[in-house]
């Protein structure tokens, strides 16, 4: 058999190299990328797979009192506090807790699938969120490693709230 | 290991099964002369080239559609398909049927263990001669079980080169088609005559100019069958995930 070694020119090598990361991201996943290391979320999961399993990235900034999210909503997004405060209230106007940057709120919407059941407003002028969902339709026997990641991070986050809960006086 | 052949000294023994692997390794030396020198030069433009190893989709699996996805971009506008788009093309090509021959050659251990190996020994009875110090005459039966010794030796090690082999061709030629795909859709993307022939086509009711991609030969494919019936569920249920992940 001859073999046949097909040899490219350094042009040729940069123009293929070029197009096999010419994936574009929005500015939005470009920002998601850049924090994903302060969702925890995240943990372990490869920037790659980060973008694979998000959608609707969005990064928004929002004005003193702008609702980000409302009680009742069927959303699954979840939110990450890039700088600001945001408060959470129920019946109407009372707070009951502020989530401060570098937090996040919502995330176990996209697991229940359940109303939303507070209301979430920007506490602080020019509170700046970055939110996204979880594509679970990706979810299947080929890519289910980066999901199992995700759910094993929520289970920690979990365990880490009750035990927090149970440490508090009662 | 013992099929009824066995040497009375344990040293006598490990000597021989060290001369016999060697025996063995310079025979699959020559056979896989052509792998190794493939699969060396690729590793080596790949690695030292900087391109990333992609293991993820099995492009090995959806030849069918790059190649229509690249018979069609051809026919609706030749332009796209330069000088290097031409050459990456064939190299994958040329690498797919080498990989068919490679399969091809491995699929019968038995034939290339009795009808090369030990032709190129000389027989069991030649190979014995060289390994054994002692020229005693060895009956039909010791020679038998030494045959079967010999063979098993050999089915392991033709097996672990195999692996070996495979696994690095399929990781080149996976690496090397995905690079290909990204850069003829990359190519096409450019061009109107593609993006109306896909506009004015309807093929699939997505966002056909972000969506532009071999994925779209696959959806194609996938509205045609009719999943109650078809007989290649798992194919087709193979191919309906990797729409989820390809890019």
């Amino acid at each position: 058999m001859v073999i046949k070694n097909t040899h490219y020119t350094r042009h040729e090598i940069e123009r293929i190299l070029e197009a096999g990361s010419a994936t574009k991201l929005s500015i939005s996943q470009e920002k998601l990328l850049e924090i994903s290391d302060k969702i925890y979320l995240f943990d372990g999961i490869k920037k790659e797979d980060i973008i694979r399993m998000t959608k609707h990235v969005k990064f928004k900034r929002y004005a003193k009192g702008d609702i980000i999210m409302n009680v009742g909503d069927q959303t699954q997004e979840v939110y990450f506090i890039l700088y600001g405060t945001a408060v959470v209230v129920v019946e109407g106007k009372k707070i009951v807790a502020t989530i401060e940057s570098p937090h996040m709120f919502g995330e176990m919407a996209f697991l229940t699938k359940k109303q939303r059941n507070a209301t979430i407003l920007a506490y602080k002028e020019g509170t700046t969120i970055i939110s996204f969902e979880i594509n679970d339709d990706k979810c299947n026997e080929i890519f289910s490693y980066p999901f199992a990641l995700l759910y094993k991070n929520i289970a920690l986050d979990l365990t880490r709230k009750i035990e927090t809960t149970n440490k508090k006086p009662s | 290991m013992n099929n009824g052949f066995s040497y009375s000294e344990k040293s006598e023994l490990s000597t021989v099964a060290f001369e016999l692997l060697t025996f063995i390794q310079n025979f699959m030396d020559d056979y896989f002369h052509d792998e190794y020198e493939v699969i060396q030069f690729n590793i080596n433009f790949l690695e030292s080239n900087g391109f990333a190893y992609q293991t993820k989709v099995d492009y090995m699996k959806l030849n069918r559609f790059i190649a229509t996805a690249y018979s069609t971009i051809e026919f609706n506008d030749g332009k796209i398909i330069d000088e290097l788009l031409s050459k990456f093309y064939k190299d994958i090509i040329f690498l797919n049927h080498f990989y068919k021959n490679f399969l091809e050659k491995t699929k019968d251990i038995h034939s290339v263990f009795k009808h090369l190996f030990l032709k190129s020994v000389e027989g069991s009875l030649g190979l014995y001669m060289r390994l054994s110090e002692k020229v005693e005459k060895i009956s039909d039966d010791e020679l038998k079980a030494f045959e079967e010794y010999v063979k098993e030796e050999f089915h392991n090690e033709f097996r672990k080169e195999f692996e070996t082999y495979q696994e690095q061709l399929c990781k080149i030629i996976n690496t090397k088609t995905y690079y290909f795909d990204k850069l003829l859709w990359n190519e096409a993307r450019k061009s109107s005559a593609i993006q109306e022939f896909f506009k004015k086509s309807k093929r699939t009711e997505n966002e056909l100019n972000d969506e532009l991609s071999t994925k779209i030969f696959i959806q194609q494919y996938l509205q045609t069958i009719d999943m109650s019936h078809t007989k290649n569920v798992n194919w087709h249920h193979y191919l309906q995930n990797i729409l989820t992940i390809m890019d």
